[in-house]
């Protein structure tokens, strides 16, 4: 348990928060995700529908972590800071 | 051990008093033969909402190892205490005050430890500065809107304390010269020099004093028979602010490396009630003749705010309110040094709907965005975040009624450890919003009976680790995932509407 006087000091003196990603790329990391999950979800549409879904599983995943992703920045951007 | 100054009777009771005492309070009364108060000096800065008072002491050691003066306040004085420091004089560092009596008790007793302990004979200047809440009362508590307003404060004439004072005086000091009246009894001769008159009024100090050979004075018995109440009754030409709730929410986020807050503010005017109507054309005429303007209507606060502030919104129960001026500040970039937001003050001016006259109440929502850089720091050997979030903002000269500030954390990350600028209720919650999944930690500091000397900043040391930090966008994935298998198992199910050609024949 630190003092407040130490928990103080150390505040000024350690380097400031840095974010995963720089906020300013948010906007264009949102449009680039956002649009490569369009485009996977219409490609999604065109794929054959086998017994074992493994190529729409696999197309479906990627779209969808970058959906994630995308959104989280979209909000961001959007003022709505998540 | 029996007090030379008390009637045996006192003694004994206060004896088993101080046995009754739980033992989680410091139980013994102070030792009137410590120390020998050779000059006290006690200043009162009349106000409007807040009083500021510096008592001056000039202590003489009695003994050798004198690590311990004691402070008293009369019951009174204590409840409407809200802030206190004390200091050596010259010194710029706040010394260990620690109240060693319980609320109800007829006087209060708050001990103060020395750096270094004081040898006999020693001297020593001890200054209390502190800061009193509503105890200036509006008087006459009502006006009409074209009269001004006058205010009345009134306190004991002696300074209480444990031990002998040679010499004491107390200082009134009015904020304009334009004084009343003042209190001025010949009861306060009783420890005058013979000479002299008690009450001096010069400019805007009123002086009462000098008062010799007081003896330990922290006594009810003292109070009841000795004390005097002396006052001034005041012309007061600012607004009288009072902040009667104030709720803070600060949100932290890391995606998005912001510190939002959002202040909901009860403004209200306290000075003197308004009597009879409020006029437009009466106030509108005061805006076009500022010589027939009462300052003590409350038409705009000014919020400082820190450096970097962007976004502000300003909205009360109607919906957004324009009668507002931003003008931000930004911190100065030096490379290689971290800057501080506190540096520079960005300026939110806001206009409420109406004017606030004396009695009237105004509620209002305010927040604003800031950069997290500036306020959180990355500490690598705890694989901690450290956040600094100010606990309120101050509006200078107004009383804070009941705080409660919630500070939010990013969603998943546990609590190391919480420090508050000054001692509140802490409570915790989870908060749930946007994309939330396993929920925020939320930590809650309630507190009452606050000034602008507490816009001090709580620090709050947590861990986020990087699965943490995954949280939000894996959870919208699932969710993107759960519609796509939804398709996946769509696509297989045919909806057509089939034309049996064959059962036809």
């Amino acid at each position: 348990m630190h003092s407040y006087a130490d928990v103080k000091t150390l505040h000024a003196t350690l380097p400031p928060f840095a974010p995963l990603v720089p906020t300013s790329l948010l906007p264009y990391l949102s449009f680039v995700l956002l649009g490569a999950t369009f485009a996977l979800a219409f490609f999604f549409t065109t794929l054959p529908t086998p017994a074992v879904p493994s190529k729409e599983l696999g197309v479906a995943s990627l779209a969808s972590v970058l959906a994630g992703f995308g959104v989280v920045a979209l909000f961001c951007t959007a003022g709505v800071y998540v | 051990m029996l007090l030379p100054h008390l009637p045996s009777s006192w003694a004994a009771l206060t004896f088993i008093a101080v046995l009754l005492v739980p033992s989680s309070l410091s139980a013994t009364p102070p030792n009137p033969a410590a120390f020998e108060n050779s000059a006290v000096v006690r200043s009162i800065e009349l106000g409007g909402a807040t009083t500021q008072i510096t008592t001056s002491y000039t202590v003489r050691s009695l003994q050798n190892k004198n690590g311990v003066y004691v402070f008293a306040l009369s019951k009174d004085d204590a409840s409407k205490t809200s802030w206190m420091e004390a200091k050596l004089k010259g010194s710029n560092t706040p010394l260990e005050l620690k109240r060693s009596t319980d609320t109800d008790e007829p006087i209060a007793f708050y001990e103060l430890s020395f750096p270094k302990a004081l040898k006999n004979n020693e001297t020593a200047t001890l200054v209390l500065t502190t800061i009193q809440a509503h105890a200036s009362e509006p008087l006459p508590a009502t006006v009409r809107q074209n009269e001004p307003q006058a205010l009345a404060y009134e306190t004991g004439v002696y300074v209480l304390s444990p031990y002998d004072t040679v010499i004491q005086r107390i200082k009134f000091k009015s904020p304009s010269p334009d004084i009343v009246s003042f209190i001025d009894t010949s009861e306060l001769s009783k420890f005058a020099e013979p000479d002299n008159k008690p009450a001096v009024k010069s400019g805007s100090t009123v002086t009462y004093g000098p008062f010799r050979n007081i003896r330990g004075s922290a006594t009810p018995l003292f109070v009841k028979d000795e004390q005097q109440l002396v006052g001034v009754h005041y012309m007061y030409d600012n607004t009288v602010i009072t902040v009667p709730e104030l709720r803070r929410s600060a949100e932290i986020s890391h995606w998005g490396s912001n510190l939002n807050i959002e202040d909901k503010v009860w403004l209200k005017n306290d000075g003197a009630k308004l009597k009879g109507h409020f006029a437009r054309i009466e106030h509108l005429r005061q805006q076009v003749q500022p010589q027939t303007a009462q300052p003590h209507v409350l038409k705009d606060v000014v919020f400082d705010l820190p450096a970097n502030v962007r976004d502000p919104y300003y909205y009360d129960t109607i919906g957004n309110v324009s009668t507002s001026r931003f003008r931000p500040a930004t911190t100065r970039k030096v490379a290689g040094k971290k800057s501080s937001p506190l540096e520079r003050l960005s300026s939110l001016e806001l206009r409420p709907r109406y004017p606030l006259l004396g009695g009237w109440n105004y509620t209002f929502t305010l927040g604003y965005d800031m950069p997290l850089e500036d306020w959180a720091s990355y500490d690598a050997a705890q694989g901690a975040y450290i956040v600094a979030v100010p606990f309120l903002t101050a509006i200078p000269g107004a009383a804070y009624d009941d705080v409660e500030v919630k500070v939010v954390l990013p969603e998943a990350a546990s609590i190391v450890e919480v420090q508050p600028p000054f001692d509140t209720d802490i409570e915790y919650q989870t908060h749930y919003t946007f994309l939330d999944t396993v929920g925020r930690p939320t930590i809650i500091f309630k507190s009452k009976n606050l000034t602008d000397k507490h816009a001090g900043l709580i620090y709050i040391t947590y861990k986020v680790d990087v699965r943490a930090h995954l949280e939000k966008p894996l959870a919208v994935a699932a969710g993107f995932l759960g519609l796509f298998l939804v398709a996946t198992a769509f696509r297989r199910v045919d909806l057509r509407i089939h034309t049996n050609k064959k059962k036809q024949a």
